[in-house]
């Protein structure tokens, strides 16, 4: 499991990518991941993303759906078809609640979904799930 | 009269005639043999008459005399002899006796019927002999004085004059039976005449009968076979059969040629018939035709085809029109030998009559057109050229719809004139008709395309626009309840006053949060749920997972939850989201409004006899007031005591429920309530029922996935009903 093969990371890598247009919400999840101890880098748009995630490969990535330029779901489309970074656990964070919304997010490859508004503590317990996951 | 008797004369006469003639005829030989039969039975009884009463008795009378006579002589003679008086007895009476009987011969003579010198000869012969008899008396009475006298007498005078009396007596004899024997002689040959007569005119009275008869029947049954046979023909499809009318009676004759005129009729008939049929036909081609057109120009131009070809003309021209007449769409057809028109404009110039035409409901035909118009105007209702129409015969039908003319159609003879029929201008104005309501009909198809077109853009407007107010709310809310939730985790130190503070706003922002939700929830719909979406949902599942859904909602409050998902037959055919959207308001109704440490029971039972299921959530909680219990279903109406506990909520959930199960589902919501004590609501819906086999209904608690089960042939729903697994 090296980055060299590029398929995982190390469970001792605490970067966690965040994307999010609105710059609130993104300062919010990323000081909260910075509480509970993640390394959280966060970026404002789709691009910004992929960018972050090629430099330095994190742990999981959080992203928005409704995006300008590449949505939540492109960003997650293109991770899911590198080679490098194809099973990068994903979470996807929107307002978009309609199950086919939903069903869009999970068949492109989401490891979760959350609606929002949520509660950070919710949030985070989401993370922890997805992280207890991988690991087993 | 005379016509009458030279037609009868040249028929083979009448029946009448015929039967006329026989019966006199018969009559006339019935006549004849019994005229003949009465005539020589007179005759015979005559001369049976003259037989038993004169020649008979005259041969008698004759015979008595010389009785009498031979006795006179005997005795006479007797006593000359023998002197013996006693002899002279028989003489004695005689005398008398042969008077007598020589006056009846004499009276019997007289009346003999025979003529002539046979009369005279008669009369001569009894006459001689009555006078020889009256000598020997004379004789005799001198010889029977003198005997008596004692005197003697001469024999052979007496003997000598009764010989010559007896030879007149022979004579007289013989000859009445000549004369009898040829009265009887007479008798027997008349009657043998009778007899020839009567078997001839009998004889010639069945001949005649024969022959007339067999006339007669041959002028009747004869032409009768005759014009039953043709019936038989023409019935049997030979359209020639004709029935003969120059044989038989007068009457049959009429009788064959009304027959035949009948026959000539009805061939006219059957032919105008067929004619009539055939462009009916046509007609009906061309509309199927038509309509199988995919566009109004496709169904213009087969038009155009079908009409030219199927009337035979030369040139057929078709247009469409818009408002102003413009011309929208043309067609043409014309006969392989015949130059096609550059354009149709021409029929531009003909919309000002086209429409008149429409609305007076009329179609223009003629036969021969006149070769310039110099006095109307070109499209006047006036006299049309050939120049104008560009041929010597046309038939022009508008084409239109209520009160607008649509288009047009001309049909063209382009060098011959024609006599057009009513059936072809009948054609030509039904396909019309056609082609108006192809027109109509692709109107009426791309106004619909259109407003569905519309329909569907404000649906997906509506979508979208729903999806980015749920995003545009949702944002700002995430912030601000995030970091609520980080100053209320401890951020900082907050004084109780500030703590109070933060929690009204979290409050209000989840309120705010639940208010989005079921604003969303309600606009989705709103627009209703289409019942062709609907499947069997098992409300047992729905129970459960709602249940399970809303445990942590219960656990957070104290409240113990008792569910009894109910039968797995409590089947019922609706929208699986909504319904569990109806049942998770009612239920986190009842929880949120229960006390601590209360109990909130949820169950479902299955009423087979009214087929209802019935879903029934109780809580023993705060109630509601017996003043709000009306408004209750009201959106965003909140009980009175539910403002006042600060329960959150936002108004909407009882209304929406309420919205999905009646309006969508056909169900019933009721809801009773009594303040403080407890709050009851039943959620009743119709049973479904698979009307296939039952045994397709499997466990369906937990898991996921959709089971198919199988097709149903209900009403409502078509194809293959789809059982959800929850």
């Amino acid at each position: 499991m090296t980055q060299a093969t590029g398929t995982s990371v190390p469970t001792n890598n605490r970067v966690i990518v965040v994307a999010d247009d609105d710059p609130d919400i993104l300062d919010l999840v990323v000081y909260m991941l910075t509480q509970a101890g993640f390394e959280a880098v966060g970026v404002p748009d789709g691009v910004a993303a992929l960018a972050a995630i090629e430099a330095n490969p994190p742990r999981l990535a959080i992203l928005d759906i409704m995006m300008p330029g590449l949505s939540g779901i492109d960003v997650l489309r293109e991770i899911r078809a590198s080679t490098k970074i194809s099973d990068l656990d994903v979470i996807l964070l929107t307002a978009r609640t309609r199950d086919s919304d939903v069903d869009v997010g999970f068949a492109a490859g989401a490891s979760d979904y959350v609606i929002k508004p949520f509660s950070p503590r919710e949030l985070l317990r989401r993370v922890n799930g997805v992280l207890a996951r991988d690991v087993s | 009269m005379s016509e009458w008797r030279r037609r009868q004369a040249a028929a083979g006469g009448t029946i009448a005639g015929h039967l006329r003639s026989l019966v006199f005829l018969c009559s006339a030989m019935l006549l004849v043999v019994s005229v003949t039969a009465f005539a020589s039975l007179e005759v015979q009884s005559e001369n049976i008459g003259r037989l038993t009463l004169i020649d008979g008795p005259a041969l008698d009378a004759n015979n008595s005399v010389r009785a009498a006579m031979s006795d006179a002589q005997i005795g006479l003679s007797g006593y000359q002899v023998s002197g013996d008086r006693g002899l002279l007895a028989p003489y004695l009476g005689a005398q008398g006796r042969a008077m007598a009987s020589l006056a009846t011969l004499a009276g019997k003579v007289s009346q003999e019927s025979v003529s002539g010198a046979d009369a005279v000869r008669l009369q001569g012969l009894a006459q001689g002999q009555r006078l020889a008899a009256q000598r020997w008396w004379a004789n005799a009475v001198l010889v029977e004085q003198t005997l008596t006298a004692g005197g003697r007498a001469d024999l052979s005078v007496s003997r000598s004059l009764f010989d010559t009396f007896s030879a007149a007596n022979t004579a007289l004899g013989d000859y009445l039976t000549v004369v009898a024997d040829q009265t009887r002689l007479a008798a027997r040959s008349l009657s043998s005449q009778g007899e020839v007569v009567t078997v001839a005119a009998t004889l010639a009275a069945l001949l005649t009968m024969l022959i007339l008869g067999g006339r007669a029947a041959r002028s009747i049954s004869s032409p009768l076979t005759d014009l039953r046979d043709t019936m038989v023909r023409q019935r049997g499809g030979e359209r020639g059969a004709r029935a003969r009318e120059d044989r038989g009676s007068l009457e049959l004759r009429s009788v064959a040629g009304d027959f035949n005129t009948l026959t000539e009729a009805n061939l006219v008939l059957l032919t105008v018939q067929a004619r009539d049929l055939g462009t009916q036909q046509i007609t009906l081609q061309i509309g199927r035709a038509i309509r199988r057109a995919s566009d109004t120009q496709e169904a213009l131009d087969f038009m155009c085809v079908a009409v030219g070809e199927g009337l035979g003309v030369d040139r057929v021209i078709a247009s469409t029109f818009g408002a102003e007449h413009e011309m929208r769409l043309g067609a043409q057809w014309q006969r392989p030998n015949v130059l096609p028109l550059k354009d149709l404009a021409m029929l531009q110039h003909l919309g000002g009559l086209a429409e008149e035409l429409w609305l007076s409901g009329g179609f223009r035909a003629e036969a021969n057109l006149p070769e310039t118009d110099t006095t109307t105007q070109p499209g006047e209702l006036g006299l049309l050229s050939r120049d104008e129409i560009g041929g010597r015969a046309v038939i022009m039908v508008p084409v239109g719809f209520d009160d607008r003319l649509m288009g047009m159609i001309c049909v063209i003879m382009v060098h011959h004139p024609r006599a057009w029929t009513v059936a072809e201008a009948n054609v030509v104005q039904a396909v019309a008709g056609f082609v108006a309501k192809a027109i109509v009909a692709a109107e009426h198809q791309d106004y619909q395309r259109e407003y569905v077109e519309r329909i569907e853009t404000l649906d997906r407007q509506k979508s979208d626009f729903l999806a980015t107010i749920s995003h545009e709310l949702r944002t700002p809310l995430t912030s601000i309840i995030g970091y609520l939730e980080l100053l209320q985790e401890g951020a900082g130190d907050l004084t109780g006053q500030q703590q109070k503070m933060l929690h009204v706003i979290d409050r209000n922002a989840v309120r705010l949060r639940s208010l989005i939700e079921d604003v969303m929830v309600l606009s989705r719909i709103e627009g209703g749920v289409s019942k062709a979406g609907f499947v069997e949902v098992s409300i047992r599942a729905v129970i459960t997972r709602v249940g399970e859904e809303l445990s942590v909602l219960a656990q957070e409050r104290g409240i113990t939850l008792q569910i009894a998902a109910g039968p797995r037959a409590a089947l019922v055919l609706g929208d699986p989201a909504s319904l569990d959207r109806a049942v998770v308001n009612v239920l986190s109704n009842a929880i949120k409004f229960s006390r601590p440490a209360g109990v909130v029971t949820i169950g479902c039972t299955l009423d087979t006899v009214a087929r209802r299921v019935v879903i029934t959530c109780q809580d023993h909680g705060v109630g509601i007031p017996a003043q709000d219990l009306p408004d209750l279903f009201t959106r965003f109406f909140r009980a009175s005591n539910a403002t006042d506990q600060s329960i959150p909520g936002t108004g909407l959930g009882l209304s929406i429920a309420k919205q999905i199960v009646e309006d969508h589902h056909g169900g019933e919501m009721r809801l009773t309530s009594v303040q403080d004590e407890g709050t009851t609501v039943v959620i009743d819906l119709p049973l479904y029922e698979l009307s296939a086999a039952r045994g397709h209904l499997r466990d369906d608690c937990g898991g996921d996935g959709l089971v198919v089960s199988e097709p149903v042939g209900n009403g409502s729903s078509s194809g293959n009903v789809f059982g959800i697994r929850a």
